[in-house]
């Protein structure tokens, strides 16, 4: 009895051995190429339990997900001769196990190639364009170009790239400082155009106003002397009608009351002659 | 034997009703909560092991597995085989397949699992994706058959970019936030933004299983996007109205690009949080705001003078209407008085001439002569030799000290 549960153990621990070396799981996010004695020969890019011939053929397991590979930052030179710094990120997927095997080995080995392809690819594009252009909404289109460069250069690898997208794309740091010299002198300009705008407008209203008063007064003083003008030449006329019945009595009237205002206070001092008519009767007297 | 085996608390009072139930002669399967028959009583280790492989299959909703299943049937057949041979010799019979059966239990017990309530769970099932579940007490198979992948759906993710509202992180990712919040803007001009976003997860499977790295592919696309925006808008408008609309563009474009990774991410929100001016160059940006103060305060001087003269003037110009027409009804009374006087008076002298004109005459003279300082000079006595001397300085003296 002891002998036979033996022998079952041991053949027990024989099947468990070689089940455990042939029968393995590919998750849903792995893909995986079988090598028979170090040679590729299958491809299983299907989930589940899946069987290989025990000990004389390995599995080896790739990422069936979309992969991110950065580029760091990087000095391209666009068209019009302007310095970038750039940097970029591609998202691939290997599509193509044995191919990938074959080609790059491993996932370390492709992060070097594929980085190399990303950068020239970059370079390339760029080199063609002006740095405007990807201030401008053709970065999408710029950033499809890279896409299939990198696409075309990196199919012999078996991946996919799903993306290329420029992250950072900013000017080198004597660049940045030009521009901020040049934002600081925009803003100085306009601070000074605002506040000279303002003295302009300020002044214009002053010199609207005063305008204005000047108008005011002086049609003011206009109608004024044309009333006080109508009052005059009624005035005149009203003399007219009244003293023209005889002009000669209205002078000597006139004469009289002038007179009398004129002369008559106390202060007047007057040296009086006797051949004054007022003094007809008085000389006379010895007569 | 029972002690031996590790148990969670919450089994045990299930572990404690099966172990009772075993004791019996008669398995516990025909009844079990899996609700499969026992194929054989008279091999009851052989039924247990059956009824296993049977339990793995109904669990997997024969979703395909026709690999598994062949293969299970080999081991059962297997099993079987070994225990007919054994049939002769039941002694272990009890022992033995209690031992198994506890084991089996208590394996299988591991496969309860709890989903949150704000969580989803995916189900593998030698790694291939099995179902979606949602939240509550859920079962699979444990490992290595099943597997239990779960993630909080209804939790909101923040990402933050320039700034940190935890000050440990900024530590601990040695983020250069200059780096990241400053950028070109489409004039040539660079600003410094901080913003955030908020995601969510919108299919756990394509979260789960399309994409390596979800977290950090969502920040490099966020990064992406905002900088392709920024690079389009020119500066004044990302200082100023243009706000919203970066946002609204930030957040479709980075939708759009997770889609197009299948991410299974949906963006909830971006938020711009500060856009300025570089430091390098802030105050000149602020001195454009005094200036633009500078000029309004000019303005409103100038109004405020205009505000003040004309009003003014339209009274001084109303003041000389009125007077002007005061002195012309003043002269036209005058006249009309003057001239109603004259009338009077002519009437009068009209009827004896010569008579009244010499009354007037000495009238007035009287008047006058009555009131005045007069010296009168008699021709005649100039022969007595008076010598008439006027000393016109004195004269006006004394008139003025009597003025006094």
């Amino acid at each position: 009895m002891s002998k036979n549960i033996k022998r079952y153990l041991i053949i027990l621990t024989i099947l468990v051995i070689i089940l455990q070396s042939s029968l393995f799981t590919v998750d849903q996010r792995q893909q995986v190429l079988i090598l028979q004695f170090g040679e590729p020969i299958r491809v299983i890019n299907t989930p589940g339990i899946k069987f290989k011939l025990p000990f004389i053929q390995n599995s080896v397991f790739f990422e069936k997900r979309i992969i991110d590979l950065s580029l760091p930052e990087q000095e391209v030179i666009a068209s019009d001769q302007k310095r970038l710094i750039i940097n970029a990120y591609t998202k691939f997927q290997i599509t193509d196990p044995l191919k990938f095997y074959t080609t790059v080995g491993s996932s370390f080995g492709l992060s070097n190639k594929l980085s190399g392809i990303l950068d020239s690819s970059l370079r390339q594009v760029i080199g063609e364009v002006n740095l405007n252009e990807l201030l401008t909404e053709n970065r999408g289109d710029i950033m499809k170009k890279i896409k299939e460069a990198v696409g075309n250069s990196s199919k012999i690898f078996g991946i996919k790239i799903i993306d290329v997208r420029i992250m950072r794309a900013d000017l080198p740091k004597e660049n940045s400082d030009a521009i901020y010299a040049r934002m600081q002198t925009e803003r100085e300009k306009e601070a000074r155009e605002i506040r000279a705008k303002g003295a302009e407008e300020a002044d214009r209203i002053r010199a609207e106003a005063n305008k204005q008063r000047t108008i005011i007064l002086a049609e003011a003083k206009k109608n004024a002397d044309i009333v006080r003008g109508n009052g005059e030449s009624q005035a005149n006329k009203i003399y007219a009608n009244s003293l023209g019945k005889d002009p000669e009595f209205a002078d000597f009237y006139r004469s009289m009351s002038a007179y009398k205002v004129a002369l008559g206070n106390n202060n007047t001092k007057m040296i009086i002659s006797q051949d004054n008519n007022f003094f007809k009767y008085f000389n006379n007297t010895k007569n | 034997m029972l002690k031996n085996i590790p148990k969670p608390n919450y089994l045990n009072e299930f572990l404690f009703n099966i172990s009772i139930l075993s004791n019996g002669d008669k398995s516990p399967w025909g009844n079990g909560p899996w609700g499969s028959q026992p194929k054989n009583d008279e091999n009851n280790s052989s039924g247990k092991k059956n009824q296993d492989n049977k339990n793995n299959k109904s669990n997997k909703n024969n979703d395909g597995k026709d690999f598994v299943d062949k293969i299970i049937e080999k081991t059962t057949n297997f099993f079987k085989k070994i225990f007919d041979n054994k049939k002769q010799n039941p002694a272990p019979k009890s022992g033995i397949g209690l031992l198994a059966l506890v084991i089996l239990l208590v394996y299988l017990s591991f496969g309860f699992y709890k989903v949150d309530p704000d969580e989803n769970a995916v189900t593998l099932y030698f790694g291939k994706f099995y179902k979606i579940t949602d939240p509550g007490l859920n079962y699979h198979i444990p490992f290595p058959f099943g597997q239990v992948i779960k993630k909080s759906v209804t939790n909101v993710n923040t990402e933050e970019f320039g700034f940190s509202s935890n000050k440990k992180n900024s530590d601990k990712y040695g983020r250069n936030f200059n780096a990241e919040s400053l950028m070109l803007t489409g004039d040539e001009n660079i600003v410094d933004i901080q913003f955030q976003i908020q995601w969510q997860i919108a299919d756990i499977k394509d979260f789960v299983f399309n994409i390596a790295e979800p977290n950090q592919s969502i920040r490099k696309s966020a990064e992406s996007a905002m900088r392709e925006i920024i690079a389009r808008t020119p500066i004044a408008q990302a200082l100023s109205d243009g706000k919203m609309q970066i946002e609204q563009d930030t957040k479709n474009l980075l939708q759009e690009i997770l889609d197009s990774y299948q991410a299974g991410v949906r963006i909830v929100l971006v938020q711009l949080r500060r856009v300025d001016p570089p430091e390098q160059v802030i105050d000149a940006f602020r001195d454009v705001q005094t200036a633009k103060a500078d000029k309004e305060k000019e303005i409103n001087e100038s109004q405020a003078f205009a505000n003040d003269i004309i009003p003014r003037a339209r009274g001084t110009a109303s003041q000389m209407k009125e007077e002007a027409e005061a002195y012309s009804k003043q002269v036209v009374a005058n006249a009309q008085g003057e001239a109603s006087r004259f009338l009077a008076v002519y009437n009068e002298y009209s009827k004896a001439k010569q008579v009244t004109k010499r009354r007037i005459y000495l009238e007035t003279m009287e008047k006058i002569y009555g009131d005045a300082d007069k010296i009168y000079i008699d021709k005649n006595s100039q022969s007595g030799g008076v010598m008439p001397y006027f000393p016109l300085n004195e004269i006006s003296k004394k008139n003025n000290q009597t003025n006094k």
